[in-house]
């Protein structure tokens, strides 16, 4: 980015560890989302059913692809904002 | 300058950018469950049918307007600092 100000090697690192931080928020919403809408709570067994399987597969694919959207929303948001000011 | 402009530059403060992108990655990840949460309904394709994505954009927006106008009236008030007036 071309406006980002020097960071120093360890603000570097800070930079990198948020983008891991971030990124681990992000799955750990996406699990607990789709636990919630997939598995069963009665808990009679320790195996995945087929239909449990299937549906987190799913439901993470289509977590991400929310994702995605945002991604491209913020982009755009972004972009827009970023424009001189017509005057 | 505008107030995203600003908020996104940090004016020019390493830390603050830092901790500028921090609340920026936990909003994304807030605005992501939440518009799944509301939106997706349907678990039986892998895609989002066309509802579910017109719901998502729809609430992307909305809730990135609304997070927009609340920081600009946390810094009013909180800060003292209106961002919109402020010289760049």
């Amino acid at each position: 980015m071309a406006f980002t100000p020097r960071l120093s090697s360890s603000q570097q690192k800070q930079m990198e560890q948020l983008e891991l931080d971030v990124m681990q928020d992000m799955y750990n919403r996406l699990s607990e989302a789709c636990r919630n809408k997939c598995i069963s709570k009665s808990y009679d067994e320790g195996e995945l059913s087929k239909a449990e399987s299937v549906c987190l597969d799913r439901c993470a694919a289509k977590y991400l692809e929310v994702y995605e959207r945002v991604g491209k929303k913020l982009t755009a948001m972004y972009t827009a904002q970023m424009q001189p000011p017509e005057k | 300058m505008s107030m995203f402009q600003q908020g996104m530059m940090g004016g020019q403060d390493p830390q603050a950018v830092i901790n500028n992108m921090r609340q920026f990655g936990t909003m994304f990840n807030i605005v992501t469950e939440e518009c799944f949460q509301r939106c997706v309904y349907s678990l039986t394709d892998s895609s989002l049918k066309n509802d579910e994505s017109k719901c998502a954009d729809d609430c992307i927006s909305k809730n990135f307007n609304a997070s927009n106008r609340t920081m600009i009236m946390f810094m009013k008030e909180k800060l003292g600092q209106d961002p919109l007036t402020q010289p760049g």
